[in-house]
């Protein structure tokens, strides 16, 4: 082994690594090499340095807190690894048996098939605007000549610094969504946004739900009587825009 | 494997601080690394009985959390390609002296580092990984991230030794 092969060893070489063959006959070569001993030195104590540089980056007080709170809410457990006994089991699937028969005499909506629905006209239509306008009051009244009856719609607070590209409606189950297009460079994002809907699976209060849909990502929250679903969005964007300090900012 | 609600929590209590830091030198601020933190474990707890052996956990979740950056990373911008198969080692003239810095400061420059070199960086200093398992975290050839970490602590000390007598400048492989 000569120094560079040595060095070469020792410098992948971490304090309580296992010590290889080849890391022992290096550190046998540096004790007999003041120069590479000198730089080994230098190396372990600048490591020592790092490691706890990055211990030190402070932690949240909260974050904890909130990963266990959270779980409480989105844990979601297949029944089959659940502790559960056969009886409770098979009760569950006489319930699901006759959910089943009550959703196909009385069908509800479902969340999940909503945005399944905007998503897909979302990304599915060109042109994909009805009005193309940065003007968030032209908008709202090209939306009143549609339906005179509708409130006006205003911009989610996170969103108010993004360029407004236009709008389209699309028919859900004869009610009207609006959809908002606002670009962020070439990116396109739509924001669909329905109100007094009851769905059974609706997105929890200013608190959004992330979800692949269609191969989009989306995520959607629930505000008042709105309910949004954004898509087009990296979820570090939408992150940065809607959460301050651990907490969400969504109203509008 | 299956996930109760003090398994979950001793997960959590074992891994949630190095995955914020982690997540903190990736996305270089409070906001996006706690919601990075929050959203693997949320995924964690929808997804653990996909974890065949709690021995994957601590892998499972910093490999979710980097890919969950990488992957709204990607869409902002290309990544560009480094040529790093091979070592670059430091001059023992450059390193052979013991340098003394603040943790500030070196957390500091630690950010100044491209992403590339931090992310290893960040899991060895860490310490709980070993470079296999970073490997696998990154998805990079064992060679590779060795490479990244030799080249990316080079990167540091350069940074670092400049750093006491002019302000932390960003550092480029090419200045290497």
């Amino acid at each position: 082994m000569n120094a560079e092969e040595a060095k070469k060893a020792l410098s992948v070489y971490r304090s309580g690594d296992e010590v290889t063959s080849k890391v022992a006959d290096a550190l046998a070569y540096a004790r007999a090499n003041p120069q590479l001993t000198r730089w080994f030195t230098g190396k372990e104590s600048f490591d020592r340095q790092m490691v706890d540089a990055v211990a030190g980056i402070p932690v949240p007080r909260d974050l904890r807190s909130r990963i266990l709170g959270e779980r409480k809410v989105v844990v979601l457990r297949p029944w089959w690894r659940q502790p559960v006994s056969y009886a409770a089991a098979a009760l569950i699937l006489g319930l699901v048996g006759l959910s089943g028969l009550l959703l196909v005499a009385q069908p509800k909506e479902t969340f999940a098939d909503y945005r399944k629905t905007v998503v897909d006209e979302s990304w599915g239509r060109a042109p994909h605007l009805d009005l193309e306008s940065s003007d968030m009051d032209e908008v709202n009244r090209w939306l009143a000549g549609i339906d005179s009856t509708a409130a006006p719609i205003s911009i989610p607070a996170g969103l108010k610094d993004m360029t407004l590209h236009g709008s389209r409606t699309v028919d859900w189950k004869g009610q009207r969504v609006v959809c908002l297009c606002f670009l962020q460079g070439a990116r396109h994002m739509h924001l669909f946004v329905t109100q007094d809907r009851s769905f059974v699976d609706a997105p929890r209060q200013a608190m959004p739900d992330y979800e692949k849909c269609n191969g989009w990502k989306t995520v959607s929250w629930t505000q008042g009587n709105r309910t949004y679903v954004l898509t087009g969005m990296n979820y570090i964007t939408f992150l940065k825009k809607f959460r301050h300090s651990g907490h969400w900012v969504m109203d509008s | 494997m299956t996930v109760d609600d003090s398994t979950f929590e001793q997960i959590v209590n074992t891994h949630y601080q190095g995955l914020y830091r982690f997540a903190f030198t990736l996305a270089h601020s409070e906001a996006p690394a706690f919601d990075l933190t929050q959203e693997t474990f949320r995924k964690f707890a929808i997804k653990a009985h996909q974890i065949d052996s709690a021995s994957k956990v601590k892998t499972w979740l910093f490999t979710t959390l980097y890919r969950e950056f990488i992957d709204t990373r990607r869409r902002e911008s290309r990544s560009q390609p480094l040529d790093d198969t091979t070592y670059e080692l430091e001059s023992v003239a450059e390193a052979d002296q013991a340098q003394k810095f603040d943790a500030s400061l070196a957390r500091e420059a630690l950010m100044k580092i491209e992403e590339t070199f931090r992310a290893p960086l960040v899991l060895f200093y860490l310490q709980d990984h070993s470079y296999r398992e970073i490997a696998e975290i990154l998805g990079l050839p064992l060679g590779t991230v060795m490479s990244r970490i030799s080249r990316g602590r080079a990167m540091l000390r350069e940074l670092l030794t400049d750093r006491s007598s002019s302000p932390v400048a960003s550092l480029s492989v090419a200045a290497l």
